[in-house]
């Protein structure tokens, strides 16, 4: 049973594709929940269901069984327009190969999500402040290609928090980064949970990315395989050996 | 495997990519190339079939004769008036011809020109009443049989159901029959005075033996009776050649005039000297001294000549082998949207197939197999479609003139030429994309860099403004123009519109996002953004609109413009009545401003000249070398239908000077001008008239819109001949060339409530004698019937375009679902940032509407261009003066039939984006 203080929570969430003639599930039978001002790292290998979980929570998909629940309510069952406008106003989106409009200056990127809003215009004082917060501050009137992987994934993230979201959902945030550059976005999603009360969900497969988080799910074909506090794992490295651990019967088909 | 092997297993593999992820736009293709295939064969090859068939048998109209002699030195008497016999052809002349070497038969005979009508009795039916004033009397109006005109010569008269027609009357010699009349059926019509009709007006009027038609000549009107129907075998449309045969007696009555032969037919022995013969005609002619012609073969070739193919209608031709055209380019463009689509689609395959080494040429290749293929099945399914539409129709309709009109050999092949031609066309550019596809290519969606389109549209600007420099200016007017100057200024204009595309879109889409975004509550950030993706595929979809809304818009700019030189509008007498041959006896000639109903009569007196030197009117379509001669009392005439003179002196005219249509400073501005003389020879053979050469001066301008159709209407032209110009005249210099003629010819200005019948009555009972004929004419009702013959004419031209229209729509439907799949991407961003399906179908309605706004604006541009240079072109070579008037029907209709294109092509985009599941399917990264 998730717990009414949770922000958000999936039960017995499932979902499959149909690929031709093959139904393959994607998600069976996932419960969790996560609580407010927490940074989650959802760990799987490909094709474990991490982003098919993403896109449920982020109401993309419709579960074909279980449901979401956001502030204790079901949010899977809303009608399109309604999870439209939650995701507007209180999610915000990380996208893993950042996807930003190249036609768009980083400065209209970022204010995106709040020109699809009915009152759109305001909160110039809350752009400036991420902008800044997230140091694009001088790349401001620059298109997506004239900027550095990094200085996209940060306005990537920046878009995500332009609607002051309580939720940010994040895919794969430091996919496209080295080392370096994807502990300074974990450093900014941990800091965002502890200074800007934002929970994070963040979906990754790297230890290294994980050990930011307070708390660890492991999927493993569609199924979670573990939920805890990332205090069970001590460091990056007993994280990993954990991971493998838990991923090898999945991966020699063994349930 | 082979390297050839291996090409043509990727080519069908990427074929069959195509029809699955493309199902849409594949056949969409398939039918655009169909439609245009189709097209080719059912309006151009059959148009040419028939025109050839036409021009074949025009120029082989002399029937049974190989030559035809005529009076006149010029062969005048083919193209005769309702007017006495000519003079005739000397019988020494006659003598010398049936005794030339080489001449098997000659028949002699007179003809001249009359109305007929068909007059009751048996073979009558179907007829409805003809329009007041159009018969000439009580209870015999004119009846018209057949509504469905069929026969050429009929349809090239402009002859419409409810008139009558004009046709030759020929009275052959003594004992000789007339060509294709058997010579018992001869001997009876002599012997019963009736007459031999040809079948082909037999057929429009309904006629067999015993019917009755009138007859109206110069000699008054007579009712007789149809002895036989001779068949022509083919239809005849030189006119002239078929004509209704009547027995000396019904002859002389009709024409007012002593049976004189002033035609001869001659046939050649097989195998004659031909060039013998001829010189012999000369001889006999050069000893005679007789104004006379021989007409032969060259003679029937050349009056073929402006109805065979392109060189007829006026620029009515234009119009169907524009719709083949612009129908072949909407398959272009479709074929191009659906290659682009999927190479859109393949884009991260052929980025990874060129990283893995594979030759540009093999994408190239397998790019150009899919055009054809999709080419190769729409030009079939369109042969069979044109080979079904014209068999189904053309042969139908030339079934009409007695013909068996058959598709050139040949014609198939003909229409996979420009199927072809548009297929590589669109291969080029699609060639192109696949080539330069970058093998670190990524699926994602392009910048447009703030330049595009800024470029092309000031090049565009600078194509579309060279178009009136080109074809607004004397450059047009050179030996160059037709070939060159004009084909080139009209592509400089559809280029220029092409070109302009992308940056109208983007100037919109900065100046029109705010308002259209507030309408449909978006920002206009989102429409400016979303303007600059998919620019190319956008700009395709809307090229093809705005060529297909142009065609359609100068085709309705160019029918209303040209038809308000045949309207006579506001400015017209009420009534015009003419006296057929001659007016009221002198004492009796103030009667007509007597009668109850009459306002006022300008009293004329109507004859005819010819332009002596008439090579300025060449090429002129409108411009026959005849002029309408009048001696009027000109303030009188002005006043009565509020003319007014456009140049020259408003004061009495003197002796020698004349006033003249605006028309004929048009025909040559250099050769007609106030002040300057010019040559004219009478016509008719009026008795005293002096024949020689002589000049008048004009010293005014006149312009009476719609005169042309007017004095057709109302018989003040010679038969069908068309005039130049109506030329005012005072009495003495009308005397020198026509003194006996009195007042023939009154323009009536009439009372409200008139009774047309009434007023007929009254001017029968002013005739000199009881058979002249008067022929009243209500000039309002001509003009309505011009008016529905315009609206007529121009429906039609109408359908096409629509069509063209209407296939373009599938391009646009095509283009712009390209362009929505081009941007899946950033609409699923959208869509996952929070967007909701009503805000998306908003955004995709607004940026459509300013799609639509720059097709529409473009399109009105282009058509402005094109119809002003068509307007221009026509006035010059029809001699007439049509303003640029504004269709606002048909532009509404374009503009809404462009608008619901757009729209409903955006719309019909919207499944692309959901056809995967899930919001943010589209985007990439996005796996399970």
């Amino acid at each position: 049973m998730v717990q009414a203080t949770m922000v958000m929570a999936a039960e017995g969430l499932g979902k499959a594709f149909r690929q031709g003639e093959e139904r393959i599930a994607a998600l069976d039978g996932v419960s969790f929940g996560v609580e407010r001002g927490t940074f989650t790292a959802v760990m799987g290998a490909s094709g474990s269901g991490k982003t098919t979980l993403l896109n449920l929570l982020a109401g993309l998909l419709k579960p074909d069984a279980g449901r979401i629940l956001l502030d204790g309510d079901d949010f899977s069952s809303l009608k399109d327009s309604e999870r439209a406008r939650l995701r507007r106003r209180r999610i915000g989106f990380v996208f893993q190969d950042y996807n930003l409009l190249p036609n768009l200056t980083l400065a209209e990127n970022v204010r995106l999500p709040r020109l699809l809003d009915e009152a759109p215009e305001g909160a110039e004082g809350w752009l400036a402040e991420i902008v800044e917060f997230l140091g694009l501050g001088g790349r401001l009137k620059h298109l997506p290609s004239q900027l550095s992987g990094g200085e996209r994934q940060r306005a990537a993230i920046a878009r995500a928090l332009a609607m002051k979201p309580e939720i940010v959902l994040a895919d794969e945030p430091t996919g496209n980064l080295d080392l370096r550059g994807s502990t300074h976005v974990c450093e900014l999603l941990r800091r965002l949970c502890r200074e800007r009360g934002c929970t994070v969900l963040a979906v990754t497969h790297a230890p290294h990315v994980a050990i930011h988080a307070d708390r660890v799910l492991m999927l493993g074909d569609g199924r979670l395989l573990a939920d805890r506090p990332m205090s069970d794992f001590g460091d990056a490295e007993q994280l990993a050996i954990a991971y493998q651990r838990l991923l090898a019967p999945v991966a020699e088909g063994r349930p | 495997m082979t390297a050839a092997g291996r090409f043509w297993r990727y080519a069908a593999l990427s074929v069959g990519a195509m029809v699955r992820r493309q199902p849409l736009a594949s056949a969409l293709s398939v039918a655009a190339v169909a439609l245009a295939a189709g097209m080719v064969l059912r309006v151009a090859c059959a148009f040419s079939a028939t025109s050839d068939r036409l021009g074949e048998m025009m120029a082989d109209a002399a029937l049974h004769f190989d030559r035809v002699v005529a009076e006149g030195a010029e062969g005048e008497a083919l193209d005769a008036a309702i007017a006495r016999p000519h003079p005739a052809l000397p019988e020494a002349l006659l003598a010398a011809v049936r005794g030339a070497e080489g001449v098997e038969r000659c028949v002699a005979g007179a003809v001249v020109t009359v109305e007929v009508y068909p007059g009751g009795g048996r073979g009558m039916g179907r007829g409805r009443p003809g329009g007041p004033g159009g018969s000439g009397g009580p209870g015999t109006r004119p009846v018209n049989v057949s509504t469905n005109i069929t026969d050429p010569m009929f349809r090239m008269a402009g002859w419409m159901p409810g008139e009558m027609a004009l046709c030759p009357l020929f009275s052959p010699e003594e004992g000789a029959a007339p060509s294709g009349v058997e010579a018992e059926q001869w001997a009876r019509c002599v012997e019963e005075g009736a007459l031999a009709v040809p079948s082909s007006l037999a057929r429009q009027y309904g006629l067999e033996a015993g019917a009755e038609v009138f007859l109206a000549g110069a000699g008054g009107r007579a009712r007789v009776a149809v002895g036989a129907v001779y068949e022509t075998g083919r239809a005849g449309a030189v006119r002239g050649l078929f004509p209704v045969c009547a027995p000396r007696e019904v002859f002389e009555n009709v024409a007012g005039g002593e049976w004189m032969a002033n035609r001869a037919y001659v046939r050649l022995r097989e195998g004659a000297d031909a060039a013998g013969f001829e010189a012999a005609f000369d001889a006999a002619v050069a000893e005679c001294g007789a104004a006379a012609a021989l007409l032969g073969p060259e003679y029937w070739r050349e009056a073929a000549a402006p109805f065979a193919r392109g060189r007829g209608g006026g620029g009515f031709d234009a119009i169907p082998y524009s719709a083949v055209f612009l129908a072949v380019m909407a398959a272009l463009f479709l074929l191009l949207s659906t290659l682009a689509m999927n190479i859109q689609g393949q884009r991260r395959e052929l980025a990874v197939l060129r990283a893995i080494g594979a030759p540009s040429w093999m994408p190239a290749g397998a790019v150009v197999v899919q055009g054809l293929l999709l080419a190769a099945a729409g030009w079939a399914v369109g042969a069979a479609y044109g080979l079904w539409a014209f068999r189904g129709t053309v042969p139908e309709a030339a079934r009409g003139w007695g013909h068996v009109v058959a598709l050139a050999r040949g014609g198939l092949a003909l229409s996979a030429v420009p199927v072809a031609v548009a297929t590589l066309l669109a291969c080029v550019p699609a060639v192109w994309m696949a080539t330069r596809l970058h093998p670190l290519e990524s699926g994602a969606i392009e910048a447009g860099g703030a330049g595009t389109g800024r470029r092309a549209f000031v090049s565009g600007s600078v194509a579309m403004l060279l178009h009136p420099l080109l074809a607004w200016t004397p450059l047009a007017r050179g030996p160059l123009a037709q070939s060159f100057v004009l084909p080139a200024a009209y592509l400089l204009a559809m280029v220029g519109a092409v070109l302009m595309v992308p940056g109208l879109l983007r100037a919109l889409a900065g100046l029109l996002a705010r308002p259209i975004g507030a309408v449909l509550r978006l920002h206009p950030l989102l429409l400016r953004d979303h303007n600059r993706g998919g620019l190319w595929q956008q700009t395709l979809g809307a090229s093809a609109l705005v060529v297909s809304l142009a065609f359609y818009l100068t085709t309705a700019i160019w029918g209303e413009s040209m038809k308000i030189p045949f309207l006579a509008g506001d400015k017209a007498p009420d009534a015009i009545a003419v006296f057929l041959p001659e007016g009221p006896l002198a004492e009796r000639a103030g009667e007509v401003a007597a009668i109850p109903g009459v306002r006022a009569d300008s009293a004329m007196r109507l004859t005819h000249l010819r332009l002596a030197d008439a090579d300025a009117l060449r090429g002129k379509f409108f411009a026959g070398s005849e002029l309408i001669l009048l001696r009027a009392d000109l303030p009188g005439f002005l006043s009565l239908a509020s003319h007014r003179l456009v140049a020259g002196r408003t004061g009495p005219i003197g002796d020698g000077e004349c006033v003249v249509m605006a028309q004929m400073p048009l025909a040559d501005p250099d050769a007609f001008r106030i002040g300057k003389p010019f040559g004219v020879y009478p016509l008719g053979g009026d008795p005293g008239a002096d024949t020689s050469r002589s000049e008048l001066v004009p010293v005014g301008v006149l312009d009476i819109p719609g005169w042309q159709l007017i004095t057709k209407s109302t018989r003040m032209r010679r038969g069908m001949n068309r005039s130049l110009s109506l030329v005012f005249v005072n009495d003495a210099t009308f005397d020198r060339y026509a003194p006996g003629v009195r007042e023939n010819c009154h323009w009536l200005a009439l009372e409200p409530g008139t009774d047309l019948r009434e007023l007929q009555k009254a001017l029968d009972a002013l005739r000199p004698y009881p058979s002249a004929y008067v022929k009243l004419t209500d000039v309002a009702g001509a003009q309505a019937m011009i008016a529905r013959r315009s609206d007529s004419v121009i429906a039609p031209l109408l359908r096409l375009p629509l069509m063209v229209l209407g296939l373009s729509s599938l391009a646009v439907l095509v283009s712009l679902v390209a362009a929505v799949w081009s941007r899946r991407h950033a609409y699923a961003l959208l869509r996952a940032l929070g967007l909701d399906r009503g805000r998306l179908v908003r955004l995709l309605v607004g940026e459509a509407l300013l799609l639509a706004t720059a097709s529409v604006l473009l399109g009105t541009l282009l058509a402005v261009l094109f119809a002003r240079t068509g307007i221009l072109l026509c006035n010059r070579t029809m001699t007439v003066q049509a303003p640029f008037v504004w269709p606002w029907r048909a532009w509404t209709t374009g503009a809404a039939a462009t608008l619901g294109a757009v729209m409903a092509g955006c719309l019909l985009a919207l499944p692309v984006l959901h056809r995967r599941e899930g919001a943010g399917a589209g985007l990439a990264g996005v796996d399970r």
